[in-house]
């Protein structure tokens, strides 16, 4: 019984852990540091392979929308009228690259015009109002800053707002707050910046070795 | 347990009484004309009449009340009444001796009222079985009675019929059974046994039954042998013979139904036991043991029998009361299991002794169980448990004290004067501090309200304000046909100008990479700043390959390629190609890098145009990973990325050789390659723009500084 039990145990966790997630790790780590043709052709095939699964997980995430929003509208769940519109919606944007099909025979003209109906007339302008949203809320924000913190810090935040703002479009005679804000950016800023992706860097380091041992696994339910 | 079948009776004259019957064994021919019954002679009084109390005492009636029902409603007959040993000396009690009697003994009799007594004609009538005058016994009894009732039980899986003396001096007639009687003993198939067999023989005054072994209680008989013996030769000494020369006859009319239904059995053994002297005692054994002792669900706990003592012991040798041998062992087991705890009252008393004797002859260990009157209140609270082994016994277990409603018998007390002027006085302090105004405190909901206002029109004095700016930059010179003058001039950025030496020293043939990582969202922004870097691109002749790794990046690229005019310009001197998208972010950069270099040999620039930090870092770090750091990115980055991209180019050498971040990296990349673009154009707006957004800011922070003072100062 034990010895199923270690079998069973390296069929449904140690073999996928090692086979699928140590080894190629550690064989494209190596090619990055051991640049020899084998290894860098083995990387480069480990990485084709990872493309094509990562090609099926986006598939697969197609269709999870669908179940889950076409659950949503069959059950008529609240907020089943935004799923319809994202089902059509997704249903209209696949009609071009589907007319595009030689074997189809749609003319170009046809379904370049319906590319760019959709993605040029709908998308882009809806996104780009989005986007714009964002100088609202940061200007409304800015606004009412002092209202809830009556602080130095506040205060301070509010000189680097406005010197980053004039300092980047700078008035006539106003160079000067060009020089500010570049100071701003490469001294102060750079120097948090960099604390920040360092230990980022350090995390995404740790969490790769934990990978490669082994002692962690996120591609698995174990 | 299914009552085992009772062996049938035989019609000789010597067959032994039939068990499990409570009634008359009068023959037929003797219902209408009962010759026991003496000419002139008045009617017997019923037996609740001459045994009522006069007085008596209600802690017997408040046990009674505390156990089951059953019992509580059982006539109070002394058990004296069935074992007289001369029943021609048996003398009705006089109400003297009464008198004399203890009050709970006379509340014990008392309870006889409750039963319905027959009339003397109870030949006349189908009997119904009387109820056992020692089924009055205390809850106590009743306890103990069930718990050896069904180890008797378990042990006896039959019991004999039996046939009273008086069936035994007559012809057994065929005689219609009553419906009672064929629902409690169905189970009875004696053919030569003639229901008036098993019926309660008419029993004179002169003939008093002086009960036999048989005619032993059965509660008794479960219990111990030893009372057995004492129902031969003496009464119990405590309580005074009740009944009347009718007694039996009476008793077996007056059965309750809770009798007839729990313990009708043993009202059979008292109707069947012989008269004295007329009947032998029946020697079946364990087999003889009535049937509702064969009855499922009694269970007699071997420990149970010490508990109650024998109350008399009689005389051995007396062969025709001598009890079976069932009871023998009853009793030898009995007395081996545990002594009695109460020394047994040996003797023999008469009837009229026993009359004058009662009231003093209480036995030590019922006077124990007499409660004291303060002792009988706790007693009644204590609730009695309703299942498992502890069934009926009450005070077994500590009663919760939650959710137990306590009776009590103190009435209620009157408030004096004293307690009700304060709880006036705690009323009006409670209605004063109630009716006093609020204090300075602003009403929540009022300030709710006035933030609301003040916030909208916060929002709508902001909305204004960039509503004009847009308004006044952008759509009013293209319909009114004027310009803002330049408030704002290009500021010469050094990342920018290393990306724009870089790409000029670009030499024939070079493979440049550009990357496309942004979406429509992105795009107004971002169009603006890829727009002068691949104007500039295609005018070297380079060969550009076009990647994203983004859905939407394809359709980016080919719209941005349009729109700065690659395909038919005459100034684009490069090729390009769009090598397409490539799913799983960082590996998909990789894996684009690589086809390229194998493609194209090593690129000899990366151009990532995102407004994402994560897209620009994989690409960095890809590039720097393929190439060992030989070959340079270039970024055109959204304004937000500008902090983040600083740090990757720092002093010129890392992997991010340069980049132009937002409109103004735009228009500085324009200004350094020497056109005028959109971003050129859009970067006086932008200005005018930044300054109506700090006019906002700064009149919010005074407006809020103010407010803030004053508040401080209030």
């Amino acid at each position: 019984l034990a010895g199923v039990k270690i079998v069973s145990k390296l069929v449904k966790s140690w073999i996928p852990i090692v086979f699928f997630a140590v080894l190629p790790g550690l064989m494209v780590l190596a090619s990055y540091l051991m640049p020899a043709w084998g290894l860098v052709d083995l990387r480069n095939r480990l990485i084709e392979w990872a493309v094509i699964v990562a090609a099926f997980t986006f598939m697969l995430g197609i269709f999870n929308i669908l179940q889950v929003h076409g659950r949503r509208l069959s059950r008529r769940r609240s907020g089943w009228f935004y799923s319809l519109v994202l089902v059509v919606a997704m249903a209209l944007a696949m009609l071009p690259p589907i007319f595009s099909i030689p074997l189809l025979n749609v003319p170009e003209s046809t379904w370049m015009w319906a590319d760019r109906l959709i993605f040029d007339d709908i998308i882009t302008p809806v996104g780009a109002t989005l986007a714009a949203l964002v100088a609202f809320v940061l200007l409304a924000a800015a606004f009412r800053l002092l209202r809830t913190r009556h602080s130095a810090e506040a205060l301070l935040f509010l000189v680097v707002v406005i010197v980053t703002l004039l300092g980047t479009t700078p008035l006539v005679g106003g160079e000067w707050l060009a020089d500010v804000r570049y100071w701003l950016i490469t001294v102060p800023g750079m120097a948090g910046m960099r604390g920040l992706l360092l230990g980022v860097g350090l995390g995404i380091m740790i969490t790769a070795l934990r990978v490669f041992i082994g002692d962690e696994h996120p591609y698995t339910d174990l | 347990m299914a009552a085992a079948p009772s062996q049938p009776a035989e019609p000789e004259p010597d067959r032994s009484p039939i068990k499990g019957l409570s009634l008359p064994t009068i023959p037929p021919e003797h219902w209408q004309e009962p010759s026991h019954i003496q000419p002139g002679e008045p009617e017997e009084a019923p037996i609740g009449e001459t045994t009522e109390p006069q007085a008596g005492d209600d802690w017997l009636t408040q046990l009674r009340s505390g156990g089951v029902e059953g019992p509580a409603d059982i006539p109070a007959q002394s058990p004296e009444i069935e074992f007289p040993l001369e029943p021609s000396d048996e003398v009705p009690p006089t109400e003297s001796a009464e008198s004399e009697m203890e009050d709970w003994l006379a509340g014990l009799r008392g309870a006889a009222k409750e039963m319905p007594v027959a009339e003397t004609e109870v030949v006349a009538e189908p009997l119904e079985p009387e109820p056992h005058p020692m089924d009055t016994r205390e809850d106590w009894l009743d306890q103990l009675r069930g718990g050896i009732a069904d180890e008797i039980a378990a042990e006896a899986p039959s019991y004999p019929p039996e046939t009273t003396a008086a069936e035994e001096m007559t012809e057994p007639v065929e005689v219609e059974i009553p419906d009672w009687l064929q629902e409690l003993e169905p189970i009875i198939p004696s053919p030569g046994v003639s229901p008036e067999a098993e019926t309660v023989p008419p029993v004179a005054e002169e003939e008093a039954p002086a009960l036999e072994a048989a005619e032993m209680p059965d509660w008794l008989a479960e219990i111990a042998a030893p009372p057995m013996e004492a129902e031969v030769e003496a009464p119990m000494p405590s309580v005074p013979p009740v009944a009347e020369e009718e007694a039996p006859a009476l008793e077996a009319a007056e059965m309750p139904d809770w009798l007839a239904e729990i313990a009708a059995p043993p009202m059979e053994a008292e109707a069947e036991a012989p008269l004295v002297g007329e009947a032998e005692l029946p020697t079946g054994g364990l087999e003889e043991l009535p049937d509702w002792l064969k009855e499922p669900g009694i269970k007699v706990p071997t420990q149970a029998a010490p508990a109650v003592p024998p109350l008399v012991e009689f005389p051995v040798g007396v062969e025709a009361t001598a009890p079976p041998d069932w009871l023998a062992e009853l009793e030898k087991e009995a007395e081996i299991s545990a002594p009695p705890a109460v020394p047994a009252f040996e003797g023999v008393i008469s009837p009229s002794e026993t009359q004058e004797l009662m009231p003093a002859e209480i036995p030590a260990w019922m006077e124990a169980l007499r409660p004291h009157p303060e002792a009988a209140e706790p007693m009644d609270l204590e609730p009695a448990e309703a299942g498992g082994v502890l069934e009926g016994i009450r005070g077994a277990l500590p009663p919760l004290g939650i959710g137990i409603e306590v009776p009590t018998d103190q009435p209620p007390v009157e408030p004096t004067e004293e307690a009700v002027e304060a709880l006036l006085s705690r009323a009006q302090l409670l209605q004063s501090l109630i009716s006093q105004p609020e204090g300075t405190p602003v009403p929540v909901s009022g300030k709710r309200e006035g933030w609301e206002w003040g916030g909208r029109i916060q929002h709508w004095l902001i909305m204004l304000t960039l509503l004009l700016a847009v308004v006044s930059t952008l759509i009013l010179p293209q319909f009114m046909g004027f310009q803002f003058p330049p408030v704002a001039q290009p500021v010469d950025s050094p990342a920018v100008r290393q990306m724009y030496e870089v790409i000029e020293g670009f030499t024939e043939g070079t493979s440049v990479v550009v990357a496309f990582e942004y979406g429509p969202a992105e795009a107004d922004e971002l169009n603006l700043v890829t727009m002068p870097v691949l104007r500039h691109l295609f005018s070297q002749p380079i060969s550009v390959t076009i990647v994203t790794t983004r859905p939407e990046g394809r359709r980016i690229a080919e719209s941005i390629l349009e729109e700065v005019g690659v395909a038919d310009g005459e100034w684009v001197k490069a090729d390009y190609h769009i090598l397409g998208y490539r799913p799983g972010n960082a590996v998909g950069a990789s894996q684009l890098l690589g086809q390229v270099s194998r493609d194209s040999g090593s690129p000899q620039a990366v151009v990532v145009l995102t407004s994402r930090v994560v897209l620009l870092q994989q690409w960095i770090e890809q590039t720097r990973a393929q190439f060992q750091g030989q070959v340079p990115v270039l970024a055109g980055l959204s304004a937000a990325l500008e902090p983040v991209a600083a740090p990757y180019w720092a002093t010129g050498s890392g992997p991010l050789r340069g980049f132009a971040s937002g409109l103004g990296g735009a228009a500085a990349y324009e200004a350094a390659s020497g056109t005028v673009g959109k971003a050129t154009e859009r970067f006086n707006t932008l200005a005018i723009f930044h300054l109506f957004a700090v006019g906002t800011i700064v009149l919010g922070a005074v407006v809020y500084a103010l407010a803030g003072l004053g508040r401080k100062k209030s």
